[in-house]
């Protein structure tokens, strides 16, 4: 591999110096692993799901298939941890947002804008979570609608301290499936940059929530 | 009944006719109702009684959805359609993005209660869920540019 240009961006990039480095067993593994979930993302942009071989995803991360299955226990295993924790880390900021003392739209706002600026900021890896999720497997749905979830219930909880009481049942989660929806068909069509242009009328729809005034059921 | 997760073409063309009578009744109802959300609940009225009539295009626009891309492409290109309509039809009609979460929103709402359960709700059960979140949600209105 001496003198030959590593590509910016490449997963190869992070690798280590090979031979003795004298680096503790954990970082190694550690950097293995996020070369390998670089690699899948990289892969996938590339070839799809279906072509994300593994043979492949360990070529491009530099690392054997012993090495790779070491790590993990296959493909889909390495899409699943590399999907969680992109999700995750968008939760855990959107969550801190909502756990702060503050304005409910404001806080409202400051979401929508973290989760529209990430995803237009990382349109591969938007396009890995938001969109290939599909072609992955049931496993990968799964996942997704646990997040999904997820998103719903700090939407729940963020309108019910500021409002006192919880939104009709269902409308939180609802109201994450139609943004997802929004993101889906933009992502999909390539035009992740466009989102952050639909940060304020995306914000005064979800105000409904806040403004929710409960009616009895007919009948 | 057994589905996979990806709808075969005969499936998915059944499901496009389904989609293209939805439109067309949109079509005759959306102008001469009184207002914008009075005209979507009439297409969504429209929609929910093709879908209980046809058990697989149901599952389709419901369910497999979901899971399989084909069907997303299908069922996104049809809500758009509707915006379309809507704002094409309608001096009244809100910004297409609220429309398009709206209609989203529904759906999803939808997808639930019929996922949750081994019949899909009537139409009574339907009709209140639409008229919740198309009457009930305070969406402000907003100067539109044609």
């Amino acid at each position: 591999m001496a003198g030959r240009r590593r590509r910016a961006g490449s997963p190869r990039e992070l690798q280590l110096p090979s031979g003795r480095h004298g680096l503790p067993r954990g970082v190694v593994v550690s950097n293995q692993r996020e070369r390998i979930m670089n690699a899948l993302v990289a892969t996938m942009a590339a070839y799809g799901y279906g072509g994300s071989s593994v043979e492949r995803i360990a070529a491009r991360a530099g690392v054997s298939r012993r090495t790779f299955y070491e790590q993990f226990a296959g493909r889909e295993d390495v899409y699943l941890q590399t999907y969680d924790k992109a999700v995750g880390c968008l939760l855990e900021r959107v969550g801190a947002v909502w756990g702060e003392p503050g304005d409910g739209p404001a806080q409202l706002r400051l979401c929508l804008q973290m989760v529209l600026d990430s995803i237009a900021g990382e349109p591969r890896f938007a396009r890995f979570c938001v969109v290939d999720v599909f072609s992955v497997g049931a496993q990968a749905l799964e996942h997704r609608e646990r997040h999904m979830r997820s998103f719903a219930a700090l939407l729940e909880n963020g309108t019910r301290k500021h409002n006192g009481a919880s939104p009709p049942p269902l409308a939180a989660d609802g109201l994450v499936a139609a943004i997802y929806d929004v993101l889906y068909k933009r992502v999909a069509q390539g035009r992740a940059e466009e989102l952050p242009d639909l940060l304020e009328d995306l914000h005064s729809f979800c105000l409904m929530l806040f403004r929710y005034a409960p009616v009895p059921e007919p009948r | 009944m057994q589905h996979g997760v990806h709808a075969d073409p005969d499936m998915l063309a059944a499901y496009q006719r389904s989609l293209d009578r939805v439109f067309e009744s949109s079509r005759e109802v959306m102008a001469a109702a009184p207002t914008w959300q009075a005209s979507l609940y009439q297409s969504l009225r429209a929609c929910y009684t093709e879908m209980r009539t046809h058990p697989d295009a149901l599952w389709l626009h419901f369910i497999a959805t979901a899971q399989d891309s084909a069907v997303q492409r299908t069922r996104t290109r049809h809500r758009d359609r509707l915006v379309r309509l809507l704002h094409d039809t309608r001096h009244d009609a809100p910004p297409a993005l609220h429309a398009e979460l709206l209609l989203s929103m529904i759906h999803a709402t939808m997808r639930a209660q019929i996922a949750g359960h081994e019949t899909p709700p009537d139409l009574d059960a339907a009709e209140h869920t639409f008229a919740t979140l198309l009457f009930h949600f305070d969406v402000p209105p907003k100067a539109q540019a044609c």
